[in-house]
C-alpha cells in the first residue's frame, strides 16, 4: 500500500513539474498599479495584484480608493467631498499555455464606496404657519453620507513590457446601489449621471491601468 | 487579435468621453421652491379664518352678494358685496393648494391641491363642512417659471407628502 502511495505521489509531483515547465510563467507574484481615470471623479485608485499561487493564471486584485473633491462635479457644487472605496476582483488570464498575466482576460468582483459630502444646496425643511406643518425647500449646508456598493464583470487585455511593467485596458458591465443618509430608499440627489457618486443602476464600465510587478 | 483590441479601445474612449461630458454645470432650479404637506394635515386644515389682506390673488367668482377671490395656493377671500360702495372683506376660507373655485346652491367646489372638494357653507360663510372629496383628480401644479421637473420635485418630497404651493424665493 505504501509503495502504491509513493508511486502515485511521485507521478503526480512529476507531472506537475512537467506541466509547469511547459507553461510560460512570471516570476513575480505581486504587482502594484494606478488607474488614472479615477482622477475625473476626484479620486485615486491603486491596484494591488496578487497571483493566487506560484504558477497560476488567476490573480486577486485589491483596489483601495480615496476621493477628495471641492468645487463642481457632475452638476453638484461641493464644499467638500471625501471618500474611501475598495474593489476586490478575481482575474483570469485566458492565454493558452501561459501562466503570465498577459493577453485577454476576464475578471469579476465586488465594490464598496463611502462618501462624506458637505454641500451648500437645497433641502427640505419643515415649518409651522398658524399651527399647520408645511415643508419647504431651502438652501443651506447639508452633510450627507453615501454608501455605494455593487459588482462588475470585465473583459480586458493586458500588455507586459519586459515582464515588469504592465498596461491594462478593460471594459464591461456593472451594477451599483447607493443609499443616502438624508433620504429613505435609494439615493436620488447624487444620481445625476451613471458616474455620479450616488448612482444606482446598471452601467457600462471601462478603464485603463498601468503598473509593475515585483 | 488586433480587431478585439481596437474594439476594446473604442469602448473605453466612448466611456471616457461620457465621463468627461457629464462633468457639467450645477443645475439651476429657478425662482420658485415647492411647498409640501402631509395629506392628513392638508385635509384637516380646511377652515374659516378671520379676514386677511389680499396678496397674491387669482380667480374671482361672484355668488349672490359675495365675491370670492382666490389667494393662490392658500384659499379663498370672502367679500361681502351687498353694498358695492363699501365691499367688506369678511372671512378667509383656508384651503391649501387652492387655485380655482365655483359655487352652486351653497356648495363651494374647489381644488385642494390634487383633490376636488365640495364644501357645504352656511349663508353667511360662518362655517364650512367638507361633504365630498375626490382624491388625486388633478395633476400637481408646475412651478410658475417651469424650472422644476417632476423628477426634481420628487427629490425633495417628504414621504407621502403632496405639493400644495410654489413659493417665490426671497
Amino acid at each position: 500500500m505504501k509503495k502504491i502511495l509513493l508511486i502515485v505521489s511521485i507521478v503526480t509531483f512529476g507531472s506537475c513539474l512537467v506541466f509547469a515547465q511547459e507553461k510560460e510563467i512570471l516570476g513575480s507574484r505581486m504587482g502594484i498599479g494606478f488607474v488614472p481615470q479615477y482622477a475625473i471623479s476626484g479620486g485615486m485608485r491603486f491596484d494591488i495584484d496578487r497571483s493566487i499561487s506560484k504558477i497560476s493564471n488567476q490573480w486577486l486584485i485589491i483596489s483601495p480608493q480615496v476621493f477628495m473633491v471641492t468645487g463642481g462635479r457632475y452638476g453638484h457644487e461641493f464644499e467638500e467631498l471625501t471618500g474611501l472605496g475598495l474593489d476586490i476582483k478575481h482575474k483570469i488570464y485566458l492565454k493558452p499555455n501561459s501562466m503570465k498575466p498577459i493577453g485577454f482576460y476576464a475578471q469579476y468582483g465586488i465594490m464598496f464606496q463611502h462618501f462624506s459630502i458637505i454641500e451648500n444646496r437645497q433641502y427640505t425643511e419643515s415649518y409651522f404657519e398658524n399651527g399647520i406643518e408645511y415643508y419647504e425647500v431651502v438652501e443651506g449646508e447639508v452633510n450627507t453620507k453615501l454608501n455605494k456598493y455593487g459588482g462588475n464583470f470585465h473583459l480586458g487585455y493586458q500588455w507586459l513590457v519586459g515582464d515588469k511593467v504592465y498596461f491594462d485596458i478593460y471594459t464591461g458591465a456593472g451594477i451599483r446601489i447607493s443609499h443616502n443618509s438624508q433620504i429613505e430608499g435609494l439615493d436620488t440627489w447624487y444620481n445625476n449621471y451613471w458616474v455620479d457618486y450616488g448612482y444606482s443602476g446598471t452601467l457600462l464600465d471601462a478603464g485603463f491601468r498601468v503598473g509593475f510587478y515585483f | 487579435m488586433k480587431k478585439p483590441i481596437r474594439a476594446l479601445l473604442f469602448t473605453i474612449a466612448c466611456v471616457a468621453t461620457g465621463m468627461l461630458l457629464s462633468s457639467s454645470e450645477p443645475v439651476y432650479y429657478g425662482q420658485y421652491t415647492p411647498v409640501f404637506m402631509a395629506r392628513t394635515v392638508m385635509e384637516n386644515a380646511i377652515k374659516i379664518e378671520a379676514a386677511q389682506p389680499l396678496r397674491a390673488t387669482g380667480k374671482i367668482y361672484i355668488y349672490g352678494q359675495y365675491i370670492l377671490v382666490n389667494e393662490k395656493y392658500k384659499g379663498i377671500h370672502v367679500i361681502d358685496n351687498s353694498d358695492p360702495a363699501t365691499p367688506e372683506n369678511m372671512a378667509f376660507l383656508h384651503i391649501d393648494g387652492c387655485i380655482d373655485m365655483a359655487m352652486k346652491n351653497n356648495v363651494l367646489y374647489a381644488d385642494n391641491a390634487i383633490d376636488l372638494i365640495a364644501l357645504k357653507t352656511t349663508d353667511n360663510f360662518s362655517s364650512v363642512q367638507v361633504t365630498e372629496r375626490i382624491k388625486n383628480i388633478f395633476p400637481e401644479t408646475e412651478s410658475p417659471d417651469r424650472y422644476w421637473s417632476s423628477y426634481y420635485v420628487n427629490q425633495f418630497r417628504p414621504k407621502g407628502a403632496i405639493l400644495v404651493a410654489w413659493k417665490k424665493k426671497s
